[in-house]
């Protein structure tokens, strides 16, 4: 006996709002891409908590997947950002408003 | 296991395979990696028509081939050949990185293909990735040193925050209904629907597809990533892409088996705002690009309307729709790909005096804008009344009302385009735009199409029918 | 409450805590430090979830691999923590809101799911059977991953290589 799968979720879901704010409120390219991680880590837990609760493989099987494409995420969202850091010397979205509305 | 189902994506790794062959030439030579990508691609249409057909599932009931997704391959392996044939001086992207172009080409359309025939939810999402990380290299590929990057790296953010999203909503919705398999979901989620797990973890998962579709919250990456692709990327995305949306959207839409009230709220208020916002900002646009992303956005908007419905005849008309737009959208990119022959950006502006400088693709510009205004004898006219019929049939009346008044404003900046083709002189004269034969037989049967399939629709429209009845 | 929900609501508030700490931060190596024991005690919590190969694959990919890209990439761009601007209120309120509506969902979620107020019962997946199941059932996705991280791999070297070309083209363009 762990605990309700409801706290998990809750629990989940806070680490999944910390992760939206951290992508949507932070002015900076590299923490956007963190606050993505966090968002995708907390899925990953969800997941692992909803295969406990049917006593099934599929959830773990989902996890072993973000991991993929956490890290395939990661290293292209790095490529294009440093491509981008050398050309305008910045890290904040804000200075790219070349393209707006 | 039966193989010959799977031959239309063997077909096009089989593709990928060649252009990955061709990357590590060293000499590169433009016109015949041209030449290999549209035999192959035409061949790629051949296989598609010819499994249309087949029956089956495959990989212990995860891939399933029914009408429904070989009618959206053949409809994709179009939209790679259509966007292969402009690609004939692709100067917007280098000489050397043409093979590696055209291998993204593929693998998207690969991706995109298996995304319609999943049915189960890991394999949607994996095939969903794979298909959106294509498109952002693609992005971030054109030639030169500019602002290109910098959109796409609003076009990976955007999209890898909404695929966080939602892999959370597929988490939750995971943790209601024990089950990833379509077949099962169908049979638990309407019984489940009523518990706020379920909806809003239905809800989170459709932000996936609706970024990829440009609905309203998740449109930002739609005019940022148009003008800054390469022409020939941008009319991959906003044709093909968009067609693969639509079937996915139509396929998770239909597992709710149309009992949830809230999903058609949240659907509805999406479909208003998408449509509103896309044409009220498109009246301001100056690049043809940028006004051709927000007409997206709006049309996203109408089709959604379709799927709303939640019924035979509205994803009959969505599929309908989404055929429809391949064309209009195609035609229209077609013209800024030959006008801007550069590979620059085209200001509508740059437009004037189009219908001297070629009178065909003037008349093509001007049957594609009228299509998707909406205008009676094309098709564009033809999708959009199965639409809000499907619509008027389950009484949504208020929210076709808005969009017929959408129609409406639409019409204004569609006609700035024509106007701008044939009215305005240009400031300085400029040299007459030569079309191949090849390319003015494309134009023309485009041209044909649209027409045709506006005033004789029977056959498609019973080819989307019988596609929309192996959905429910 | 048995050991293992004590175990759970302590990793519970560490992870908390640490991802709180790393959203906040200006310097962001810190943020990435503060980060990597998060990811520690989320694999604590897939292995008492039952899930020990994601337990140690979270450590070896997530707060080995990922975060230390990470920490090479802020030390090779140099980044000074001291330019990066704090940001402003009108930048935090959106987020702020998108956060509490997410919140708000999810307590909603939670509180009316009946079901899920029954506790969990402990389990394990032996990595023998994991992977058995994921090669048999799920092959296709582990091939179309698999291509996927080819796909980015051909693009990271692209955008890797246009720098330097685009470096040439720009001195070409003012001779």
């Amino acid at each position: 006996m762990i605990v309700p799968y409801s706290h998990v979720l809750l629990f989940a879901g806070i680490l999944f709002a910390m992760g939206v704010v951290c992508a949507v409120a932070r002015r900076n390219l590299i923490m956007m891409l963190i606050g993505v991680e966090i968002m995708l880590n907390s899925a990953g837990l969800a997941f692992v908590a909803a295969a406990l609760r049917w006593q099934q493989l599929e959830g773990q099987v989902f996890v072993l997947f973000i991991f993929a494409i956490a890290a395939a995420e990661v290293s292209l969202g790095l490529a294009l950002i440093v491509y981008a850091y050398r050309r305008t010397g910045s890290l904040d979205p804000e200075t790219y408003n070349i393209l707006k509305w | 296991m039966k193989w010959s189902l799977f031959i239309p994506e063997l077909y096009l790794l089989f593709v990928a395979a060649v252009f990955f062959c061709l990357a590590m030439v060293v000499r590169p030579n433009p016109r015949r990696n041209y030449f290999i990508a549209l035999l192959l691609a035409s061949v790629g249409v051949v296989v598609c028509l010819a499994s249309v057909r087949l029956e089956g599932t495959l990989f212990y009931g995860v891939y399933r081939v029914d009408l429904f997704s070989q009618v959206f391959k053949v409809i994709l392996a179009m939209g790679l050949f259509l966007v292969i044939c402009i690609c004939s001086e692709l100067n917007s992207i280098e000489e050397k990185h043409h093979p590696e172009f055209y291998l993204l080409l593929t693998t998207c359309t690969l991706a995109m293909m298996l995304l319609v025939s999943s049915v189960e939810l890991l394999t949607i999402y994996v095939a969903l990735e794979l298909s959106s990380y294509s498109l952002y290299i693609l992005v971030a590929m054109r030639r030169g040193y500019g602002v290109h990057v910098e959109s796409g790296i609003k076009y990976f953010l955007i999209g890898a925050f909404a695929s966080a999203v939602m892999l959370f909503g597929i988490a939750s919705l995971y943790g209601v209904i024990h089950t990833t398999y379509v077949a099962e979901i169908i049979k638990v989620l309407p019984g489940t629907i009523g518990r706020p797990a379920a909806i809003v973890g239905l809800i989170l998962t459709l932000c996936g597809f609706f970024f990829k579709l440009a609905v309203f919250p998740f449109h930002f990456w739609a005019p940022d990533a148009y003008q800054g692709a390469a022409n020939q990327v941008t009319a991959y995305i906003a044709t093909a892409s968009k067609v693969a949306a639509v079937a996915i959207l139509t396929r998770m839409v239909a597992l709710s088996g149309g009992s949830s009230t809230y999903l058609v709220h949240v659907l509805v208020t999406l479909s208003i705002a998408s449509m509103t916002l896309g044409n009220l900002v498109a009246i301001v646009q100056k690049d043809m690009k940028r006004l051709l992303a927000y007409s997206s956005i709006s049309h996203a908007g109408y089709v959604l309307i379709g799927i709303l419905s939640m019924s035979a005849s509205g994803y009959a008309g969505a599929i309908f729709y989404a055929v429809a737009y391949l064309i209009m959208k195609f035609t229209c990119f077609l013209v800024v790909v030959k006008v801007a022959y550069d590979g620059s950006d085209l200001k509508i502006a740059q437009l004037a005096g189009l219908h001297r400088r070629s009178p065909i693709l003037a008349m093509a510009l001007m049957f594609g804008v009228f299509g998707l205004a909406g205008i009676p004898p094309t098709i564009g006219f033809t999708g959009k009344f199965l639409v809000f019929t499907a619509a008027m049939h389950k009484g949504y009346f208020i929210l076709v009302l808005i969009a017929m008044i959408n129609v409406v404003i639409s019409l204004y900046y569609y006609l700035l385009i024509v106007k701008a083709a044939y009215l305005l002189e240009p400031q300085e004269e400029l040299p007459p735009i030569s079309l191949s034969p090849f390319n003015k037989l494309l134009t023309g049967s485009l041209v044909t199409v649209m027409i045709v399939g506006g005033i004789f629709p029977g056959y498609l429209l019973e080819l989307a029918e019988a596609a929309a009845k192996a959905l429910i | 409450m048995t050991l293992y929900a004590a175990i759970f609501y302590v990793l519970a508030s560490v992870i908390l805590v640490s991802t709180g700490l790393a959203i906040t931060r200006r310097n962001l190596v810190h943020a990435v430090v503060y980060l990597i024991i998060s990811f520690f005690g989320s694999a604590l919590l897939y292995y008492l979830f039952g899930a020990p190969l994601l337990a140690a694959l979270e450590i070896i990919i997530y707060a080995g691999a990922i975060m230390v890209l990470f920490l090479f990439i802020i030390m090779m761009l140099r980044i000074d923590p001291s330019a990066l601007r704090r940001p402003l209120l009108k930048e935090w309120l959106p987020a702020g809101a998108l956060g509490l509506i997410y919140l708000a969902i999810a307590l909603l979620v939670v509180s009316t799911d009946p079901a899920s107020q029954t506790p969990l019962m402990t389990g394990l997946a032996r990595p023998r059977v994991f992977g058995q199941f994921l090669f048999q059932k799920y092959w296709l996705s582990v091939e179309i991953i698999s291509f996927l991280l080819l796909i980015v791999l051909i693009g990271s070297l692209y955008l890797g290589k246009a720098y330097a070309r685009g470096a040439d083209d720009r001195t070409e363009e003012k001779p």
